[in-house]
């Protein structure tokens, strides 16, 4: 992976030269629809004896987890077409539910809690399809590079005790597990002329961290804001 | 410009390391708890009687270790039931012969609920610690029981077709144990059905352990004729009690008089810890604290049973300890 990540940077950079522009600013994320999924019925501890029942795949608003998401942006337009980069640092955090069985009609719902502090770097490609005087309209895909520095996990019950009768790394291997990982970035933008845009993305984890198939996805609004600086064009002025 | 890309990768790769995780198994809350591994009758007259107990302490894991032997019983005054006059003769601690399980059958006690006694379902856990301790040779095979129940099959619904190691495919039918609660308790039918599947697996060293929460209610057999069964086929029976303390005399005989160990639990930390080091206890492989007592009473007659009660609270704060001696 990390091969591919620095052959991307590697054409990018080399192709700054031809931009028609070359924007530098500030993004700012915040993802509030997230899903996390276990493709299992049930779920056997990392670390204490206990087995999980999996309960809630759905997608939710907040009760999934939240990401805020503060970062700077490089893009170069080409035409219709543009490059993005994005070395940011996230915030993230997953809630994921499930359930421990009691006795033959009581099951107790446990919520495991996930906090990831993390860089990463969204690299992609947008197409422009349409465009006014004041706006342009795109779409982008790309990849996430994602390198978790700090991780915190909990787990929380019904009852107050939950925390004594399940271990909060119970989820380790299962829904994190520290290393880097690769995210796939899709988006709807609205560009504001050269001076910033508004997107909506969609994130998707590529693997599973552990022993289980997991889905991770999110959904999310960004903010960029771009110095008005054109650069290239400065240059050019100044040569000529 | 392409420099500043390298600086950026090795920065951003610079930062990637990995979480290590923990990987100490860790069980759910325990209580320090003291079991009788095997209690013996040394000598008898007519007005006394000298009895050896061989005891395990077990601390929980807050205390970083798990079994000691780093206490003394050296005070009568513990010792509650029956009326009469004690004197502690000896006690030293020693290392006692190895005797790993083997073949052995885990009975879990499906009769009634757990709605008091174990209202979070940590059996199941301890339960699957003890499955997994095991290592082969040795060998489980691990079902419940009761009758009018939810279990299909009566006496006992066994989980393994036959006796094995532990498997990871056996631990949701372990937590489905939990879901099939109810009916009355069939304990020594139960018993008395896993004899005769331990008599079958042809291992030399044969175990049954059981955890019971009820006295028997509904069974066919009386519990003479299963300890008397199980002392022909050389079958150890250990018997982790959790429940009422005026059920655990048979408990505690069904246990001793075939030479098994005997726990009572007033509380499920007590089980839990039980369940924890049970494996370990039965190897043998850690110190046994073994107290001499002789007991002076009048008119002590051939046949007749003693239950003496043990009580720490003042030193230990464990639960209490019950002793069933038979004189012959």
């Amino acid at each position: 992976m990390k091969k591919i990540i620095f052959i991307l940077i590697f054409i990018f950079s080399a192709r700054w030269g031809s931009a028609q522009h070359f924007n530098v600013g500030f993004t700012f994320q915040y993802h509030i629809l997230k899903q996390v999924a276990v493709n299992s019925d049930q779920i056997v501890a990392s670390r204490s004896y206990s087995l999980y029942n999996v309960i809630d795949n759905r997608w939710k608003f907040f009760a999934a987890g939240q990401s805020l998401v503060v970062g700077t942006i490089v893009q170069a337009d080409f035409k219709k077409f543009y490059v993005g980069i994005e070395p940011s640092f996230e915030l993230n955090t997953y809630e994921y539910y499930v359930g421990y069985t009691l006795s033959a009609t009581q099951e107790e719902r446990l919520r495991f809690h996930t906090l990831f502090l993390q860089m990463e770097m969204p690299v992609y490609v947008g197409y422009m399809f349409k465009s006014s005087d004041l706006f342009r309209y795109s779409f982008y895909a790309g990849v996430s590079p994602v390198s978790p520095y700090h991780v915190e996990a909990s787990v929380v019950g019904s009852n107050s005790t939950a925390s004594d009768r399940y271990d909060w790394q119970d989820m380790n291997n299962v829904l994190y597990n520290g290393k880097p990982y690769l995210n796939s970035v899709t988006g709807f933008a609205l560009h504001f002329a050269s001076l910033g845009r508004l997107d909506l993305r969609y994130v998707h984890r590529l693997g599973s961290p552990g022993v289980y198939q997991t889905t991770f996805n999110t959904v999310g609004m960004g903010l960029t804001f771009f110095l008005p600086l054109h650069l290239y064009k400065k240059k050019i002025y100044y040569e000529e | 410009m392409k420099n500043k890309a390298y600086i950026l990768f090795f920065l951003f790769t610079g930062c990637t390391f990995t979480l290590p995780l923990d990987k100490a198994k860790v069980m759910p809350p325990t209580k320090e708890t003291m079991l009788i591994r095997q209690s013996r009758l040394v000598s008898n007259t007519t007005t006394d009687l000298t009895f050896e107990l061989d005891l395990y302490h077990l601390v929980g894991r807050n205390y970083g270790h798990y079994i000691t032997n780093y206490f003394y019983i050296v005070d009568t005054s513990y010792l509650l039931f029956p009326t009469g006059k004690f004197k502690i003769d000896t006690a030293y601690s020693l290392t006692t012969a190895s005797s790993v399980p083997s073949s052995t059958v885990i009975l879990i006690d499906e009769s009634g609920d757990y709605d008091t006694l174990d209202q979070f379902n940590s059996r199941s856990q301890g339960i699957t610690k003890l499955c997994q301790d095991f290592t082969s040779p040795g060998k489980y095979l691990l079902g419940g029981f009761s009758k009018n129940g939810l279990l299909q099959n009566s006496p006992c619904q066994f989980i393994q077709a036959d006796f094995s190691t532990y498997s990871q495919d056996q631990l949701p039918l372990i937590f489905d144990l939990a879901k099939k609660t109810g009916g009355q308790s069939n304990l020594y039918d139960a018993i008395n059905t896993s004899l005769d599947r331990i008599a079958n697996s042809g291992n030399s060293i044969q175990n049954l352990i059981i955890i019971a929460h009820s006295r028997d209610e509904v069974s066919s057999v009386s519990l003479q004729s299963i300890i008397t069964k199980a002392n022909v086929a050389s079958v150890q029976m250990h018997v982790l009690f959790l429940g009422s303390e005026t059920d655990v005399n048979p408990m505690a005989k069904l246990a001793q008089a075939t030479g098994g160990l005997f726990v009572y639990c007033p509380s499920i930390g007590e089980l839990m810890a039980s369940l924890e080091n049970l494996y370990t206890v039965l190897q043998a492989s850690v110190y046994v604290y073994r107290v001499r007592i002789k007991y002076s009473t009048t008119n002590i007659s051939s046949g007749q049973e003693f239950f003496f009660q043990i009580n720490t609270h003042s030193v230990l704060d464990t639960n209490p300890l019950v002793a069933y001696v038979k004189i012959p």
